[in-house]
């Protein structure tokens, strides 16, 4: 039932008592990152200061802004030879960020996430496809490593091709298959036309869901579809990859790994502390990471802890279901784009007014991105023109949010104007 | 050689064409000949007015996306086959025709019309004497509608 069982059922004094010394052991290890060692000599902190969990507080949170600043490598806690791996996240304004990673951080990922799988009922039996993408996306690499950890065959499948996907699936028996919310059901519709019948043709029987906003009752259609159970996962880059948190077979809330993080709930707004249960912004401080720890990491995803204690007798706190986020960031096919992003590439375009309106729709079960746009001025008499502008614009926008938007040229005046607070993106996706 | 026409965008839905007509009636501007090509989502509505740039800042003033380009003007005798005389010269001389379009004033064809390289067209229209409107010619009464 537990992979890790003396850590996962740790009572909550048990918990609090290794963070403390993991969070100090941490803390004394990021004095070795330029970052922190100049922040903390800013507001005259010493490594000492931490003798409680409370005394965390008085460092201050971390954001996305610091780690671009720092760009490519100003974060890091060890000499850059003593690193193997790097993952980078898109940027928002032209920086992306960078994370790093020593072989203990990796071997700590790959556990982490076998962990997880392990709580879900996967065993070394288990087949594994994985249809996240890869490359430095941490869905592709951090699953991997994590099934393989377990000892699954794992099918290294990534992003696309649904009908290949559905060949390998029936032909290599797949048992487990981790995928966006959103390609569950483009697999499901593909296996139709294929004339495969997921319960019967197919030994698929767990589905590992996340990167992707979803609701419960989309998670119990696409569970009823494939007949399959589907699990919630969450991850981001900074904080390693999926493997963060993660449901139980109790499918009711995820837990997050105490032994690895330090969660906080906050008020975006005041900074402070929610109270208990309420839904607030995740603060994330890393217990466990070599090449560089994250001090109270504000990663805008909304939620809250639930109350009481889980039946699978774990004592980790169980996130809620995501409620959005504080930031603009949109989540599209598991890609996080940030509208800003669009809007620096439109700004490019001396053809453009600056007004634009990004929606984001649902066609034939496929989540698509439509960006329209304003001609400030006719610059041409020529469809061919205008026709090479679109494609121009759209392969643009790919090449800097990595999903294919459909762009459509509009009249002037048509979409909302820039003063005041414009609406720039309209989410009309079916969480059906 | 040329005249000037006026390109505007417009947006596939109802009411846009409306629009850019009741802008230029309150302008006060005679249209000689348009035409409306079309895409999926959107047009290009070409206008040959007698006065393009009133036209122009009119459509400008109320924040339509309009352009002014030059196009070429032929005047044909109203016979047939004299529209295939005219473009095969053209053909023949490896100048693609972009866009064109057609109306008659006064017993005369009017081709208007676009190609890939002006210099050259300018050349055969010299060259083969073939009657061109100027802008001048537009002011003048006899090509008002």
């Amino acid at each position: 039932m537990y992979l890790h069982k003396e850590l996962e059922t740790l009572t909550r004094p048990e918990i609090e008592k290794l963070q403390l010394e993991r969070l100090k052991k941490t803390v004394n290890h990021c004095m070795n990152s330029a970052f922190y060692h100049k922040r903390f000599e800013e507001i005259g902190f010493k490594p000492d200061d931490i003798q409680t969990l409370e005394d965390l507080k008085k460092i201050p949170f971390t954001t996305k802004a610091d780690l671009r600043d720092t760009y490519p490598f100003g974060m890091a806690s060890v000499p850059l030879e003593q690193t193997v791996r790097l993952h980078s996240s898109s940027g928002t304004t032209g920086k992306p960020t960078v994370i790093l990673h020593t072989q203990k951080d990796l071997d700590e990922w790959a556990e982490a996430i076998a962990r997880c799988l392990y709580m879900v009922g996967l065993r070394k039996t288990d087949v594994f496809q994985n249809s996240s993408g890869y490359g430095m996306f941490t869905g592709g690499l951090g699953f991997q490593y994590g099934a393989e950890r377990l000892g699954m065959l794992t099918i290294p499948a990534a992003a696309g091709n649904s009908k290949r996907q559905v060949k390998f699936i029936t032909d290599f028996g797949t048992t487990a298959l981790h995928a966006i919310p959103s390609y569950a059901g483009r697999l499901y519709e593909v296996m139709k036309e294929m004339g495969v019948d997921p319960r019967k043709d197919t030994k698929l029987r767990t589905l590992i869901i996340g990167a992707e906003p979803h609701s419960e009752e989309q998670r119990r259609r696409i569970e009823e579809m494939l007949g399959v159970k589907a699990y919630n996962c969450f991850g981001m880059s900074e904080m390693c990859g999926p493997g963060v948190a993660f449901e139980c077979m109790e499918q009711n809330g995820l837990h997050i790994w105490e032994d690895n993080y330090i969660v906080e709930i906050i008020d975006p707004d005041t900074l402070e502390p929610v109270k208990e249960g309420e839904v607030g912004e995740l603060v994330l401080t890393t217990l466990n990471r070599e090449a560089m720890p994250l001090l109270r990491y504000r990663t805008r995803d909304l939620t809250s802890i639930l109350p009481g204690e889980c039946p699978c007798g774990r004592h980790h706190a169980r996130l809620d279901r995501f409620k959005g986020r504080s930031d603009d960031m949109i989540i599209l096919k598991g890609v996080n784009i940030f509208p800003i992003q669009v809007e620096t590439i439109l700004m490019h375009f001396k053809e453009l007014s600056t007004d634009y309106l990004i929606t984001l729709e649902t066609i034939d079960s496929n989540d698509e991105m439509l960006v329209e746009v304003e001609l400030n001025d006719m610059f041409t008499d020529d469809f061919a023109k205008l026709q090479s502008l679109t494609r121009e614009i759209t392969h643009q926008l790919k090449d800097e949010l990595l999903v294919t938007p459909k762009v459509k040229i509009v009249q002037k005046g048509s979409l909302p104007q820039s003063e005041g607070k414009a609406v720039r993106v309209k989410d009309l996706r079916k969480l059906v | 050689m040329t005249i000037h026409q006026l390109s505007v965008f417009i947006e596939n839905k109802p009411g846009t064409l409306n629009e850019i007509l009741s802008i230029l009636k309150s302008a006060d501007i005679q249209i000689i000949a348009s035409t409306i090509s079309d895409t999926v989502e959107y047009g290009i509505y070409r206008i040959i007015t007698s006065e393009p740039q009133k036209a122009f800042d009119a459509l400008k003033a109320k924040n339509i996306s309009v352009n002014l380009s030059d196009v070429f003007a032929i005047s044909l005798d109203n016979k047939v086959g004299k529209a295939a005389d005219v473009i095969s010269l053209f053909a023949n001389a490896g100048i693609n025709i972009e866009y064109m379009y057609s109306f008659l004033i006064k017993e005369q064809g009017i081709l208007v019309f676009r190609t890939s390289d002006s210099d050259k067209t300018c050349e055969i229209i010299l060259k083969h004497k073939l009657a061109y409107i100027r802008e001048a010619d537009l002011s003048n009464q006899s090509y008002m509608l």
